[in-house]
This record gives C-alpha cells, sequence and structure tokens, in this order.
C-alpha cells in the first residue's frame, strides 16, 4: 500500500476534531497513508491558535464538521479570512444534499461523508494534493 | 259543535256579525244570486259548477253530480239511502263537515241564526279531502232564505302557493346561511370590468378588516390587491377566461401574524354576468396538514426501523461474534484476519442499510436528464436474463423508440428490475412468462408519454394484497426473502417521474404492472461527436468515461476516439487528478481508462481507489508494455480488462462494448487475449 502513497505521505496534517477517539483514529489512518506529520487541535479556537503560530507547517486541514464552540464552516471562515487558500477537508456526518451544497458553497477543498475507509481517506487526499499541484502549475 | 254553543260571547260576536251581514247581503248576493228554480229545471249538471241546494228549512234539497263527485256522502233529504255511512242531508251536517275538514282560519265565516232555528250562513272555507286534495267552499244565503254551497278544486293552485310560501322561506335561510357562513362571500357584476361588489357577507369584511360599507358599491379589485397582490396575473386569466379557479395567498400581516387565504373564484349567472368569490383563511387547514404529513412520515420512518432494527440487530451479533472470536485468537497466537474480514463485511451491510433508510427518507436528488427510455430498456435485458433464470422466458416487445423521457437510466432500471423480481417470485419454481413493453401512448389526461408495462404469469393477487402492495414493508415472502421495500421504493421513483402506475392482477393468472412516463419536452443533451459515431457506438453513446494518461498527445488522442464513439470524456494527467476529475463530477461514471504507470499514483491504486466510490465503474487498464506477464493478474481488479498499446479504435470500441453489455468475468479473459492478440 505504501509504495502508491509517495505523492501524500510528505503532506504536513492539521486534524480538528473535538473527540480524542476520532482524532487518534483519523491519526492511525493517516499514518497508514505514510503520513508522518500529524498535528491535533481540538477545537476551532486551537486550530486558529496553531495556524496562527504554525502556517508553514500545514499542507491540509482535516476538520469535522459538528463541533461545540465553533462549527467546521466556521473555522473555516475564520481561516481563509487569513489564509485564502489553505486546503480544508470537511468531516461530515450529514450525507443529505443540502449540507453537501452549504460545505461546497462555503469553499471546502473536499468534503468526505463519515463513516469512511482509508482508502475514502486517501482518495480525499489524493484529490486535495492534486488540487495543490494544480495551483501551483497554474 | 261550537255553532250549537250559545254562550254569552259568542252571541255577542253573533249580534255583530248579524249586523255586518245586512250591510254586506245586498252587495254580496247579486252575483251569486242564481235562479235556483232555474237551475233545477235545466238541470245542473250542465254548470260547470259543483253546486248544492239547501231550501229555508236547511234541507239538501239538490246536488249536482259534481258536487258529488267531490263528496259522495252529499244526498238529498228523504232520498233512499244505499249503504250511506254518514250522509249529509242538511246544512247542520254539511257546516259540521266543513268545519272538521277546514284548514281556514275562517276569516271570512259568518254564522248565525234566524227566528225559529234556522240558520243563515255565509263562509267561504278551505277545507282538505283524502288524498290531499283542497277545495274552497263558499255557502251564499239566497233572498228566500235557502243556501246555496259551491265547491272549487283549488289543489294545483294550493300547492303552487305552498311553493312560493316555501320559496320565500327558502331564501330568507339562503340569505341567512350566506350572512352567517364562516367564509367570506362577496357577489361582483361581472359584466364590466371594474366589476362592482354588490353584496358582502360579515365574514368577508371581518376578513378584510373593512366595513360593507366600503366594500359594496366598490371595484373588487379593492379585495383583489389587498389580499391577492402577488397573484394577480392568476386572477386575471381567471377573469378574462370567465372559468371558475382557486387561488391560495400567503399573507403575514401585522395584526394576525401569518395566514393561508384561500379564494375561489366562480363565474355565473346568465353570460357569466356574475363573479362569486369564496375566501376563506385556511391557515388552520394548511398547519393541520403539514402536520399529518408530519405525522405520516413518522409512521413510516417507524416502520423502516422496525424493519430494519432485525437486520441490524443480527449484524451487531456477527461483529460482536467474531470480535469475541477475534479476540481470543489473538491469545492464541492465531491469524485474525479471516475473523476481521467477516467483521468488515459485515459493517458494509450496516451502511448499505443506512443508504437504504436514507434513500427512502429522503428523496435523492438526482438530476433528471432526457433520455431514450426504448434503449434503457433493451440495455437492462442483459441484466435480467441471468436474474430470472432458464424457467422464466422473457419477451420484449420495445418500441423501436426513441421515446425520450426525463429521468435517469438508473431509476429506469431499478424499476423494471424490482418489477421483474416480484414478478420472477410470483411464478415460483413452475416458470412461465414475463412480457416486458415499452409503447407509446397517451394517458387518460391526453398527455403525451409512454407506457412500460411488465406482466407475468404468475400467482396474481387478491384484492386485499393489491391494496396494499405499495406500502413499505409489505411483504408475501417468506421471512429474510423479502425487505418489502421493492414496491414502495418503485412507487417513489415513479412519483418522481412525475409518472402514474398502475397494477391489475387476477389470482392465478397473473400481475400487470403498467407505469405511465411522460414525454420529455426537451431534446437529449448532444454530446460533442461526430456523426460517423452515431450510426455506431449505441452502447456507449452518452456514457461517461475518465481518461488518465500522463502523455499528453496520447490523452489527446484517446480524448477524439472515445468522443467519436459518442461517450462524455474526462481527461486526467495522473492517479490524482484522475480522482480529483470523478470527485468533482456529480453524474454516473461508467468507465475508467487508465495507463498502469503514472506519476504520483499508478494505475492498480487508483482503480482500486476508484472502486471504492464508483463501484459501478468498469475499469480498463492500457499499458505500453505488450506484454501482460509482468504485471500480476491477481492485482487486477475482478471486472478490470487490460489492453496494450497501440490501442486501435475498432477494438477499444469492441471491448468497452462487451464490458459493458456485461459479458461475465470468464468471458473477460477471452476478451482480453484476443485484444492483445489482435493488437500484437
Amino acid at each position: 500500500m505504501t509504495k502508491a502513497n509517495d505523492g501524500i505521505k510528505h503532506l504536513k496534517v492539521l486534524i480538528v476534531d473535538d473527540q480524542l477517539e476520532v482524532r487518534s483514529m483519523l491519526r492511525g489512518m493517516l499514518s497508514e497513508l505514510g503520513i508522518s506529520q500529524i498535528f491535533e487541535a481540538a477545537d476551532g479556537k486551537e486550530a486558529m491558535q496553531f495556524t496562527d503560530n504554525a502556517m508553514d507547517m500545514i499542507d491540509v486541514v482535516i476538520c469535522d464538521w459538528n463541533m461545540p464552540k465553533m462549527t467546521g464552516i466556521e473555522l473555516l471562515r475564520q481561516m481563509r479570512s487569513v489564509y485564502p487558500d489553505v486546503p480544508f477537508l470537511m468531516v461530515t456526518g450529514r450525507s443529505d444534499m443540502d449540507s453537501v451544497t452549504q460545505a461546497k458553497a462555503s469553499g471546502v477543498t473536499a468534503y468526505i461523508r463519515k463513516p469512511f475507509s482509508p482508502a475514502h481517506l486517501e482518495i480525499k487526499l489524493r484529490v486535495i494534493k492534486s488540487k495543490i499541484d494544480g495551483a501551483r502549475v497554474a | 259543535m261550537f255553532i250549537h254553543s250559545k254562550k254569552t260571547p259568542f252571541d255577542n260576536y253573533l249580534q255583530r256579525l248579524k249586523t255586518w251581514f245586512h250591510a254586506l247581503r245586498p252587495r254580496l248576493t247579486p252575483a251569486f244570486n242564481l235562479d235556483i228554480e232555474w237551475i233545477l229545471g235545466h238541470g245542473p249538471e250542465s254548470l260547470d259548477l259543483s253546486l248544492v241546494f239547501f231550501n229555508r228549512d236547511g234541507d239538501l234539497v239538490a246536488v249536482n253530480e259534481r258536487a258529488r263527485h267531490i263528496l259522495p256522502q252529499l244526498k238529498p233529504k228523504n232520498a233512499k239511502c244505499q249503504a250511506c255511512i254518514e250522509a249529509i242531508d242538511n246544512l247542520k251536517s254539511f257546516i259540521t263537515f266543513v268545519f272538521d275538514h277546514s284548514i281556514d282560519p275562517h276569516m271570512q265565516t259568518h254564522l248565525f241564526w234566524e227566528k225559529e232555528g234556522r240558520y243563515t250562513t255565509i263562509f267561504r272555507e278551505i277545507i282538505q279531502l283524502q288524498n290531499n286534495q283542497f277545495y274552497i267552499i263558499r255557502a251564499i244565503p239566497q233572498k228566500n232564505g235557502s243556501t246555496l254551497v259551491d265547491m272549487t278544486d283549488i289543489t294545483d293552485i294550493k300547492q303552487n302557493a305552498d311553493h312560493l310560501f316555501y320559496l320565500g322561506q327558502h331564501n330568507k335561510i339562503l340569505a341567512e346561511a350566506i350572512q352567517t357562513s364562516r367564509d367570506g362571500i362577496f357577489i361582483a357584476d361581472n359584466t364590466q370590468a371594474v366589476r362592482k361588489i354588490l353584496f358582502v357577507n360579515q365574514a368577508l369584511s371581518l376578513l378584510l378588516n373593512r366595513d360593507c360599507e366600503e366594500l359594496i358599491g366598490h371595484s373588487s379589485s379593492i379585495i383583489f390587491s389587498q389580499e391577492f397582490p402577488k397573484e394577480f396575473d392568476e386572477i386575471q386569466d381567471i377573469l378574462k377566461s370567465k372559468s371558475n379557479g382557486t387561488i391560495w395567498s400567503f399573507r403575514d400581516r401585522k395584526s394576525s401574524g401569518k395566514i393561508w387565504l384561500e379564494m375561489h373564484l366562480i363565474t355565473c349567472g346568465v353570460n357569466g354576468n356574475l363573479l362569486i368569490g369564496f375566501l376563506a383563511d385556511r391557515t388552520q387547514e394548511r398547519q393541520q396538514q403539514d402536520r399529518l404529513r408530519q405525522t405520516q412520515r413518522l409512521e413510516a420512518i417507524g416502520q423502516l426501523v422496525g424493519g430494519i432494527a432485525h437486520d441490524f440487530n443480527n449484524i451487531l451479533a456477527i461483529i460482536e461474534g467474531y470480535a469475541h472470536m477475534a479476540q481470543s485468537s489473538i491469545k492464541r497466537g492465531e491469524d485474525i484476519t479471516p475473523k476481521l474480514e467477516k467483521i468488515l463485511h459485515a459493517t458494509q451491510r450496516g451502511s448499505g442499510l443506512t443508504r437504504q433508510l436514507l434513500t427512502f427518507g429522503k428523496h435523492r436528488i438526482t438530476e433528471h436528464k432526457t433520455i431514450d427510455i426504448c434503449a434503457v430498456v433493451r440495455d437492462v435485458e442483459g441484466l435480467l436474463h441471468p436474474l430470472l433464470g432458464v424457467s422464466i422466458r422473457l419477451i420484449m416487445d420495445v418500441d423501436k423508440g426513441p421515446i425520450y423521457i426525463k429521468a435517469t437510466s438508473d431509476i429506469i432500471t431499478q424499476i423494471v428490475m424490482n418489477l421483474c423480481i416480484n414478478a420472477r417470485d410470483a411464478m415460483k419454481d413452475d416458470g412461465g412468462e414475463i412480457h416486458l413493453t415499452v409503447i407509446r401512448s397517451k394517458n387518460r389526461d391526453e398527455a403525451e408519454g409512454c407506457y412500460l408495462m411488465i406482466a407475468d404469469t404468475g400467482c396474481g393477487m387478491s384484492r386485499e394484497v393489491m391494496d396494499k402492495i405499495f406500502d413499505p414493508f409489505f411483504t408475501t415472502k417468506e421471512q429474510g426473502k423479502g425487505t418489502g421495500l421493492g414496491l414502495s421504493m418503485v412507487y417513489g421513483l415513479v412519483q418522481q417521474l412525475k409518472g402514474e402506475i398502475m397494477v391489475d392482477s387476477t389470482p392465478k393468472l397473473g400481475t400487470c404492472f403498467s407505469i405511465w412516463i411522460p414525454q420529455s419536452q426537451d431534446q437529449p443533451e448532444k454530446t460533442d461527436h461526430s456523426l460517423s459515431g452515431l450510426d455506431q457506438g449505441e452502447v456507449l453513446r452518452g456514457k461517461t468515461v475518465v481518461v488518465a494518461e500522463d502523455e499528453p498527445d496520447l490523452l489527446e488522442i484517446m480524448q477524439s476516439t472515445l468522443a467519436e464513439f459518442g461517450m462524455h470524456v474526462l481527461t486526467a494527467h495522473n492517479g490524482n487528478e484522475a480522482l480529483e476529475v470523478q470527485d468533482n463530477y456529480d453524474g454516473e461514471i461508467d468507465f475508467l481508462l487508465t495507463d498502469m504507470v503514472m506519476p504520483e499514483l499508478g494505475g492498480l491504486r487508483l482503480a482500486e481507489l476508484f472502486h471504492e466510490i464508483r463501484p459501478h465503474a468498469h475499469v480498463v487498464f492500457m499499458s505500453g508494455y505488450p506484454v501482460r506477464g509482468e504485471i500480476s493478474t491477481i492485482d487486477l481488479p475482478e471486472d478490470a480488462v487490460f489492453m496494450a498499446k497501440p490501442i486501435l479504435k475498432e477494438n477499444l470500441k469492441t471491448i468497452m462494448e462487451n464490458i459493458y453489455r456485461g459479458q461475465s468475468t470468464q468471458a473477460q479473459s477471452r476478451w482480453i487475449e484476443t485484444a492483445t492478440r489482435t493488437i500484437n
């Protein structure tokens, strides 16, 4: 599995989720994809603090939609106001069309529906990687 | 009888009458003062009158035939009486009889006695006899003290009068009903464009919060503009065509909050000269409807949950069981991979169930395209044969087409498959025939469209079963054989297509489902392809393909070749981009054509990942290495096909067509061989 992951294994990922179990599961999946630089934040505020101090350390933000205090969408808006290009992968438990449309409209780079397999996560990261590369070429 | 009573008040009354009578007599009598002798001499039968004659002693002396016809009891005094029950032979008994049957308020009745017990009488009474016959009886005193009685049949007149009276009452009742109606009602003059209001009831003035005086005599646009400002065009249409119609308006009022108003306009009267409007506050009904809909939804969800909970428990049991077993296996140092696979498999089943739930609970929004139903149904045939088995004969009678409808091929496939599975199960092991028909036809409302009919020669259904077949979770199949969702899903899908579904069934003979689908007004979307593609790739036409190839020139060639087949082509320069392209694409993707070796992400892993999200896409691998030996076939996904470069147009087409037609996997390796050989 790992040999094919050359493209994404150097990505630096920030996981934002209020649940410890979800964070550690995501960390597990990401490490399985060969990604080693993984950072965590338990809520939007923490995530903002992290990016304010060390934005250059982050390639992708993986963020849960449904969080207390600050929702994923709110975090996305705040973060984009400072870093308009930051790739943002939204994790959502909802799968209805409205939520998808809302997610797309608020400018997420990609979204992934719960539950997802490591392969799904890989696909989404690859999609994001492709977008990053595309932007670089352009 | 009161005429005999000699009480003082009555005597006074008589005394007063006597005075009147003497004053009246000269005026009353001449007209009726007939020459009795003359009449008797000339035969009373010759007169068109019913006459009875009493002499001055009060004895009945003459009665003509007409009178006897009315009252057979009338007999001249001393006449021989055969079977006379209660013969009336004198004035006294006659008066008694008349007063017994009178329905008159005795307004014009005057009785009094002269000396020696003789009566003089003048009266006009209305009597009612059996059979609801009504007569006016007039007693007219004659000069010589005798009395002439004339009887006139007034049954018809009386009935007409009664009707008129009733109608008068009726109108009052109607007016009352209209005034007290809870719905607002107005009537306007429809002969002029201003449509002056002629009448409004109280409810209307309350509803509009205006006095009647502010409305009557004014143009009815006062009502339309106040309450239906947005529905102006609709109202104009109804008014212009002088037809009837209902208009809804949602108003947010400062005084009474949000309300739903319904206005029903009716044109009536001669040449539609009257416009009647019924205005009602339907807020409560609307709210109730909404609540009802919500309740029904909850009920359906309740049914679903009940049905699925059972399945879920099974799945949980499997997961739990294997997890425990895996635990103990680890302790024993055994390989737990097979057990983990079981667990994974069970979770997949679980998520399949939740997807089903979501599909049912919500309308999945899929964009409907204009498609040819005939082509889609013909395509489904390939899927049906393995499904139906050998004992069932499938007879296809599909219109040559094209018949364009607004749908997705997925929906049509689902409908056909579901109905065919039911048909198959209705025929059990005995076998039989399924007729699958598509014909162009109008529906009952004369709308253009087509019928999709699936008829079987199975066991049929009773009325009771037929009433319930579209309910979710209703199934006649054995436990575990059917979810009961099939037909309710079909029903939902047909609704989505704005179609109609009908079922006809005879027990022991078979069942026929007829689905009418409206014709699409649009033309099918044309993909950019050359004309030569039209007569060729019927199967591939309109299908979507993702091509991943890192060589830009080759990618361009592939793109134009595939476009020539009539396919919709999405291109990607590497694996990651291919994933991005499919992620951005909302529609169905039918094929993935990928190079084996690419930077970032190779073809094999791409196909694996692609299969995760788009399991129905057919994969074709391309490689510059002519020998397959370099790539282990075990790595290839089951439904993948390998082609060596250079790719020949004709080969590519044949192979893709065959994959799409669903040639079995065993057959595929043969295709690969052929392809490779041809290329070499």
